[in-house]
């Protein structure tokens, strides 16, 4: 990698404090803008700097040569949407966007040198840094239930290998099991993810196993789109989703996965297959570099996403504490957006436009019945505020339910492209 | 419409220019439609979400503005469309029109 003479950014990150450094020698340099993290926050951002008004070289680092979306998944699950269909590359990035992909783990990064280590041994400098860490788990939070445990109690709450672990799972339990799902206490990726997960497999039982229950432990007495998921349940899976509040059962206690069984407060019940997931927090790389919070979170700016607790590290995705946005990958994509025009803006010694966030949570709660939720939002008072939201309606027509469906999929295709090219 | 926006135009520059430097007009058109594709794919040509590049920029207009007051049904587009001022979804609008179809 080229590298270019040593000039770095003041530590304040405001537009006149960069607006101060000389003129000629920022317009000689590009400014090294590094992003650790290739979902969808990250991918987003690296592709939208790549074609920034600012001279800029952007380096993405992710340690996996590929990305399986978890959204879009629970219809893998349902034997509805291949396993490669939700897997995707890093090639367009560099190649049509000129973003220099370096697959590796970072070990360290030291915000005061502005310098990121990678396991590989060796290290990338930078001007500025965005960190993409996803979700990390909270382990040990259910006794029972470390990461070992999941190779036969899989959370499947990242997309890949998780998810052909669950898939194997459904497909080899006999007709007339009992499919267990423990659904953490907020804040979690995806919060209506576990409802239509329930909605897919009842789908797929529907289809291939029909003597087979589902079982629903939640750590939340409601839910998103609870009305409109309960319907579709009630008119096409009945007497197949048992759903239990946190109310009713007490918490999920333990898992034994030799027994096969999950504990709540009194009671103990035993599955054919389980999908656990765990309480989450932000992904390791935030924990361990001090951009999370004492709750596990990111606290950030929303106006430019930089962390409240290092400056010059800006953070996007399920990491951060969204205000009223959820954790979603269009949430991600949003909130990259916002970045990567505020981290232009910067450089260029402007201000950011003001930022705008969208969100739309579409979940398919049959074959060509899909349901969704969102909202424009806008920072209000310093925190992101939902401006107008949507929602879908019990009762709405079958061809409306299909349109729904229709525009998931070309959602899932765009954003797909806007983030990796 | 046309002197509304240009209107909003001028404004906008003179605070700008009044304080730090405001972001370059096609920077910040780039950044509104940005809202636009993650659900409007560069070549989709489904009647779900249809592709934008290329459309005329006074029929993407009153289309946004027909989502915005009703006139045409859709949560998620009303949401969208109210979202801009008529200055930004002019902006958008000509940014798509600038852009080559996809093929």
């Amino acid at each position: 990698m080229t590298r270019w003479t040593r000039r770095r950014f003041g530590a304040a990150a405001g537009a006149a404090a960069l607006a101060g450094i000389a003129a000629p020698s920022m317009a000689a340099a590009a400014a090294r803008l590094v992003i650790i993290g290739g979902g969808p926050a990250g991918a987003t951002v690296a592709r939208y700097l790549s074609r920034a008004s600012s001279k800029c070289q952007v380096t993405l680092v992710e340690a996996e040569p590929r990305y399986h979306t978890c959204f879009f998944s629970n219809l893998y699950l349902s034997g509805l949407r291949s396993f490669e269909s939700l897997s995707h590359g890093y090639d367009a990035l560099q190649a049509k966007h000129g973003v220099t992909i370096v697959h590796d783990k970072v070990t360290a990064i030291d915000a005061t040198a502005r310098r990121i280590s990678l396991a590989s041994g060796g290290g990338l400098d930078y001007d500025r840094l965005v960190v993409a860490p996803g979700i990390a788990f909270r382990w040990n939070a259910i006794e029972g239930l470390d990461e070992a445990a999941s190779q036969a109690v899989p959370h499947a709450w990242r997309g890949g290998a998780q998810m052909q672990l669950l898939r194997r799972q459904l497909e080899a339990m006999d007709d007339g099991g009992l499919f267990l799902m423990s659904i953490p206490p907020d804040p979690i990726r995806c919060p209506p993810g576990p409802y239509e997960r329930v909605s897919m497999v009842a789908c797929y039982f529907k289809r291939e196993k029909p003597k087979s229950k589902i079982l629903v432990l939640d750590s939340k007495n409601s839910f998103p789109k609870q009305e409109l998921f309960q319907d579709a349940w009630n008119r096409l899976y009945p007497g197949v989703v048992e759903w239990l509040p946190i109310d009713f059962h007490g918490g999920v206690k333990s898992v034994d996965a030799v027994a096969r069984n999950v504990a709540v407060a009194n009671e103990t019940f035993t599955y054919s297959v389980a999908n656990v997931i765990p309480p989450h927090s932000a992904g390791t790389l935030a924990l361990e570099v001090g951009l999370a919070d004492d709750k596990g979170w990111c606290p950030v700016d929303p106006a430019t996403l930089e962390s409240k607790l290092v400056p010059g590290i800006h953070v996007v995705g399920d990491a951060i504490v969204p205000g009223e946005m959820p954790k979603s990958a269009f949430a991600a994509n949003s909130q990259a957006k916002v970045c990567a025009m505020a981290i232009d803006a910067l450089l260029g010694a402007r201000d950011p436009y003001e930022a705008r966030f969208f969100n739309t949570c579409w979940s398919f709660v049959g074959i060509d019945d899909a349901v969704k939720v969102g909202a424009s939002y806008r920072i209000v008072e310093g925190k992101i505020k939902a401006v107008e939201k949507f929602i879908s309606k019990v009762g709405e027509s079958a061809e409306t339910r299909k349109q729904g469906a229709r525009q998931a999929e070309a959602w899932y295709a765009a954003i797909s492209a806007d983030a990796f090219g | 419409m046309a002197i509304r926006i240009s209107l909003a135009c001028s404004l906008m520059a003179a605070f700008a220019a009044a304080a730090v430097p405001a972001m370059a007009d096609g920077a910040v058109a780039a950044y509104l439609a940005g809202t636009c594709s993650t659900c409007h794919h560069p070549s989709d040509k489904s009647a779900a979400m249809p592709a934008l590049a290329g459309r005329d920029a006074t029929e993407l207009i009153a289309t946004l503005q027909a989502y915005r007051t009703g006139a045409r049904q859709d949560a998620v587009m009303h949401a969208v469309a109210g979202s801009l001022t008529d200055a930004e979804t002019a902006e958008v609008a000509a940014y798509f029109a600038h852009q080559e179809p996809a093929q």
